[in-house]
């Protein structure tokens, strides 16, 4: 039942948090441990995406994306407004940090969401320049004049493919709704 | 700027903010242009199709620690205590983090703390306070939150045995051996590499890679994928040469591997970057089954 989780939560039983933390645990710290300096980093950032997901857990909407997409979307975003308020690098000692292994727990294993498979396949038939664009700056965060400088492609053109292959994917997704297409 | 230029940049900065996010002047700007298309003000299509794709790339398995697990049922009860209470006002709650926790018990400081480092009269409330404290507690329910680890945690293997263990458990593993990437400019590495993709764990281990000076460089790992460009192979992780020894290093891969073609080792300013220029590549390792 782990798609009324997060509408639980919306309605104060708190016996969903041990649910949510057993369906999503490992998700939140999968992303956090990518997108933070360092494991006591990534460590804070979990206990804040956790709280901002019990406060936002209301704007779910389940016609729209399935929980695991919604959960990671509140995750990034936490991230990506922390690696602002820093040093975006990761450190030398975080090869280190990884050595540590969290011990066994019991959660299940998470199963990749439905949007995350179908993006799978949209990123497929994308433009090789588009995926490139599209993976420099959702994984490594990149600002569009970083991916120019390291790339070589013109601002212009990393805008471009940003900007397309983003609506193209979300297109695929079903996300887009007609009232607010652009032409690209 | 006319409409469309406007829908374009306003698409730019959705996908900004969802990325590298946005600095005060963009979120300005942002804030300007949703005035004029109210419609994405409050669209998160975008945030949705960002977090899709990064779902898509990456291993999501991991498991969280128990212990990170036990303070996140802790902010628990508090948000939920706090969130429950009727007084119809905005609540806030901030989790604690670790280093103003460790600086907090460093000072002496906290409510403990504070009544510890007074006089003796400190110690004798303090004394007071802590036989009520575990009266009240001692008599109290337990409370929901409670986390109660299943079983003792298992030590984690060094990493000699968790190389081992990948080696004789990993249906897929894949192997290299590092050489010179330019015969003319030997670096003379010794060591291999091994990966599995069913697993998404590897190991690299080097037997005379020089000892780097962390002020000036670092070494970093690079992985050549399949499904990669060339131009841009996939972050290995960073990391550094403190003997002469023997090195074992775990691969931290930034995103999910398909399939690897080769793995190259290159020094780079500290910290490492995001896309490297291979100007000094200490060894290549081009991948066997």
């Amino acid at each position: 039942m782990t798609q009324a989780i997060l509408q639980r939560i919306a309605s104060g039983d708190k016996t969903a948090v041990q649910d949510c933390l057993k369906s999503y645990g490992g998700l939140v710290w999968s992303l956090a441990r990518r997108m933070s300096p360092n494991t006591d980093d990534a460590e804070d950032a979990v206990q804040e995406i956790f709280i901002d997901i019990w406060k936002n857990a209301g704007r779910f909407d389940a016609s729209q994306s399935s929980e695991t997409t919604f959960i990671a979307m509140i995750a990034r975003r936490r991230l990506i407004d922390r690696l602002r308020h820093s040093n975006r690098r990761l450190s030398p000692d975080s090869l280190e940090d990884l050595t540590v292994e969290p011990v066994n727990n019991s959660d299940g294993n998470l199963q990749m969401s439905v949007e995350a498979k179908e993006a799978a396949k949209a990123l497929e038939v994308l433009r090789p320049e588009q995926r490139q664009v599209l993976q420099l700056s959702i994984i490594q965060g990149l600002s569009h004049q970083e991916i120019s400088d390291a790339t070589g492609i013109p601002l212009g053109t990393v805008k471009t493919h940003a900007r397309r292959g983003l609506l193209q994917v979300r297109e695929f997704l079903g996300l887009g709704s007609m009232n607010k297409e652009v032409s690209v | 700027m006319n409409d469309l230029e406007k829908q374009e940049r306003l698409l730019d900065l959705l996908t900004l903010r969802e990325t590298a996010g946005l600095g005060k002047e963009e979120e300005r700007e942002l804030e300007e242009l949703f005035k004029q298309f109210p419609d994405w003000a409050d669209d998160d299509s975008i945030a949705l199709t960002t977090a899709a794709i990064n779902l898509s790339m990456i291993d999501t398995n991991e498991e969280m620690p128990t212990h990170l697990r036990s303070k996140i049922l802790a902010d628990a009860e508090n948000f939920f205590g706090k969130a429950a209470e009727p007084k119809g006002k905005v609540l806030e709650f901030e989790p604690r983090k670790k280093k103003e926790r460790e600086a907090e018990v460093n000072a002496g400081e906290g409510f403990l703390g504070k009544l510890i480092n007074t006089n003796w009269l400190g110690w004798a409330v303090a004394a007071a306070c802590v036989a009520l404290a575990l009266n009240i507690w001692l008599a109290k329910p337990v409370k929901e939150f409670v986390y109660v680890p299943a079983a003792t945690p298992t030590p984690t293997p060094a990493l000699p045995q968790q190389l081992e263990q990948l080696v004789a458990s990993a249906p897929d593993l894949v192997k290299g051996a590092w050489t010179d990437l330019d015969p003319k400019k030997p670096q003379n590495v010794k060591g291999d590499v091994v990966w599995s993709n069913s697993t998404q764990k590897g190991f690299i281990r080097f037997s005379n890679l020089p000892v780097n000076d962390k002020t000036k460089e670092t070494y970093q790992l690079w992985i050549f994928d399949e499904s990669q460009n060339a131009k841009t192979p996939v972050d290995g992780g960073v990391f550094d040469v403190d003997s002469s020894g023997d090195v074992i290093i775990p691969i931290d891969a930034k995103i999910k591997i398909k399939k690897p073609t080769m793995f190259a080792v290159t020094a780079e300013k500290p910290g490492g970057v995001v896309v490297s220029g291979l100007e000094k590549v200490m060894a290549v390792a081009k991948v066997s089954t």
